[in-house]
């Protein structure tokens, strides 16, 4: 992987001098130009713990967490024929540990992206380097995409990492066509993948997307957005969603082991396995207030038994049971939100109060949403206040808060409250 | 005797309306309303070109909002890209013809948005900043001679041609001289003014706007206000196609020019 990414990343570097020097591009008027964007992001949350958590006796929780992250955009660009984008995060954080009062700091530097475009024609280009590839309609999960990290709904401030890519992609009307590979370490893992967009029908975004890898299977999907009353004014916010994927063999299908023979009765998911996302979303007129809402199934997620089953087994008193199910506990760390088989997403999103000069309230916003686990009823409530009383800076209070029974996954979230204050500066 | 009067009185209604319909064409001193509107459009506006726009939204409370952008047109397709605020740089907007698409400042999210929603806020929607074909949106006819700021002016009516856009019904004040809008004033199905905007100054080279300032005002609340100015105006030769496309906007190239 790393070897991939600096190919990746050397290719992506001497394109972009190419491309700065490319003879054929004196056709155009522009002087190339470099622009620097980003924000600076220092943070601090306070959590209160959650004692009968199944992960307390091995996580090393802490009460308190203090980072400062800068996020940078830097970007080349020569007209459309050719542009190059550095994206990076560089993030130090202090975690204070709840147990001893200890502080455990680190530094990490990521790059995000890097990757650099060219143009062949007016509707043709290629992009090579780390990159995220766009994918999927749903906001907290996309069942169809294989190839990015899946997101987190319970960490908004995780830091989204593209992945190096070649991407060609054919924008024209009525039919858009990208084609990319993403390389890996081993020319026998790259993936290999295609996608078909179209916006002929009215008021409608559909596009149908494959992809292979010979270590990941194969993935089909279709993803459809739909605003079906565009033509009518005051309507014409609503809109739904639909994304789809079916994949050769189940993505989190690393615990088919089972945790212990005979101590949690988990099916393993052979076979084709398939995953779904409904959305919709609109305007609530006069108030403005973005109401959205997300349901999504995942045919590989567990049942109500199994999920109990699993925590009741990280939870046992014998220790040989515990031994055996520690795998359990990075497969379960790496899919928040997609541990059962059924979810429910709500969001009301009030980017300000007001909008008509008000002083005060013009520069307050509020975000209040759940993610209710509807296999065990657990849920994750998380509230956002957002103060833009200072010109290009944001203040942020947030509150989230995971409850559950005892064998739920949000029961047994590490953290059962976190407080968090964030300032964001942005240049 | 009264089948006569009857049939009588409808030729005379017909004869009326045809010579009523005729005069009203012929009114217009200056031909055709069409391509008159035509041109006042690109003299404001090329058809293909590239701009910078600067925005203050101003209120009674005596709050002030700043904010800039640039945006690249091809006849009835427009985007727009903010880069100031800071906060809001990389927001963009894509109108493709009457579908418009909002890019969210720090994600490559693409979704679509209404025509009269103001993703950017202030008295300026979606449409107010991404409308510069006229005959595309409405269908225009002459209603006369009038001044408006000491100018003297053409007056026209705009009636919309898709319920989608934002004013059913606009009026244009045209300055005869320069063929330069003056005023636009945009009303409700009720007949009710809700908003217009008066040119505040203009940069003419060679026939054309160089920049152009205009005072966006809510009719039913005047103090509040908008002044946007657009400036260096620059006519393209070509755009391609593929700017005003939602891939596009995804792939997040959004400076297809220096500005």
């Amino acid at each position: 992987m790393k070897k991939a990414y600096i190919a990746a990343t050397m290719i992506a570097a001497a394109l972009c001098r190419l491309a700065a020097a490319d003879p054929a591009a004196n056709a155009t008027t522009d002087a190339p130009a470099f622009s620097f964007s980003g924000v600076v992001d220092p943070y601090a949350a306070y959590s209160s713990l959650n004692e009968n958590s199944a992960f307390a006796s091995v996580e090393p929780l802490s009460d308190a967490t203090v980072y400062g992250e800068i996020d940078g955009k830097l970007r080349f660009s020569r007209e459309y024929t050719s542009l190059g984008l550095l994206d990076f995060s560089f993030r130090d954080t202090a975690q204070i540990d709840h147990s001893d009062g200890s502080t455990t700091e680190s530094k990490t530097f990521t790059v995000n992206e890097l990757y650099s475009d060219l143009n062949f024609g007016d509707r043709f280009y290629l992009r090579i380097g780390k990159q995220r590839l766009s994918w999927g309609a749903g906001y907290v999960f996309n069942p169809s995409d294989p190839v990015n990290p899946p997101k987190d709904p319970t960490n908004q401030r995780a830091i989204l990492e593209g992945v190096p890519a070649v991407k060609v992609e054919l924008i024209d009307k009525p039919v858009s066509l990208m084609l990319f590979s993403v390389l890996y370490d081993s020319f026998d893992q790259f993936g290999y993948g295609a996608k078909l967009s179209t916006s002929a029908l009215p008021n409608s975004d559909i596009s149908l997307s494959g992809y292979w890898s010979a270590s990941q299977s194969w993935t089909g999907a279709l993803n459809a957005s739909v605003a079906p009353f565009y033509a009518l004014p005051g309507w014409d916010t609503i809109q739904t969603w639909f994304e789809g994927g079916v994949y050769g063999q189940g993505r989190y299908e690393a615990y088919a082991d089972g945790i212990l023979p005979g101590s949690a009765a988990t099916e393993n998911p052979t076979g084709a396995q398939y995953a779904a996302l409904f959305g919709a979303s609109g305007q609530i007129p006069v108030l403005e207030t973005v109401a959205l809402a997300e349901y999504y199934h995942l045919s590989e997620g567990l049942s109500p038994s199994e999920l109990g089953s699993v925590y009741g087994a990280l939870r046992s008193p014998s220790p040989a049971i515990v031994a055996a199910s520690s795998s359990w506990y990075s497969q379960l760390a790496l899919r928040p939100g997609r541990q059962a088989s059924d979810y429910l997403f709500l969001s009301l999103t009030q980017s300000t109060i007001t909008d008509t000069g008000d002083p005060v309230f013009d520069k307050i916003g509020l975000t209040l949403s759940c993610l209710l686990n509807l296999v065990d009823g657990s849920f994750y409530l998380q509230s956002d206040l957002s103060l833009t009383f200072v010109k290009d800076t944001s203040i942020d209070a947030t509150l989230a808060w995971a409850a559950g029974g005892p064998d739920t996954e949000f029961g047994n979230d590490p953290v059962n409250l976190c407080l968090g204050l964030e300032a964001k500066v942005f240049f | 005797m009264k089948r006569y009067a009857i049939v009588l009185m409808a030729v005379c209604v017909a004869s009326f309306a045809t010579v009523a319909y005729a005069e009203a064409d012929q009114a217009f001193p200056e031909g055709d309303v069409h391509s008159y509107i035509d041109s006042v459009d690109a003299a404001l506006l090329p058809v293909n070109c590239k701009a910078r726009m600067a925005i203050v939204d101003s209120y009674s409370t005596g709050d002030d909002r700043t904010s800039e952008g640039f945006f690249v047109r091809k006849n009835n397709r427009v985007v727009w890209v903010a880069v100031e605020p800071a906060s809001q740089k990389n927001f963009a907007l894509l109108r493709d013809e009457d579908t418009f698409f909002e890019r969210f400042a720090t994600t490559n999210k693409v979704v679509k948005t209404s025509a009269t929603a103001n993703s950017r806020g202030g008295e300026t929607s979606n449409l107010d900043l991404t409308r510069f074909n006229t005959n595309l949106d409405y269908t225009v006819s002459y209603l006369g001679d009038g001044s408006h700021g000491g100018k003297d002016c053409y007056r026209f009516e705009l009636r919309a041609k898709n319920r989608k856009l934002a004013y059913s019904l606009v009026q244009l004040w045209v300055d005869k001289a320069t063929r330069m809008p003056v005023r636009k004033a945009f009303f409700a199905l009720s007949g009710k003014m809700l908003k217009y905007y008066d040119v505040t100054s203009v940069e003419l080279a060679g026939g054309r706007a160089e920049a152009i300032g205009m005072k966006y005002v809510d009719a039913l609340k005047p103090e509040d206000t908008s002044d946007l100015r657009i400036y260096d105006i620059t006519s393209l030769a070509s755009v391609p196609d593929q700017f005003f496309t939602k891939e596009y906007l995804e792939s997040g190239r959004l400076y297809p020019y220096q500005f």
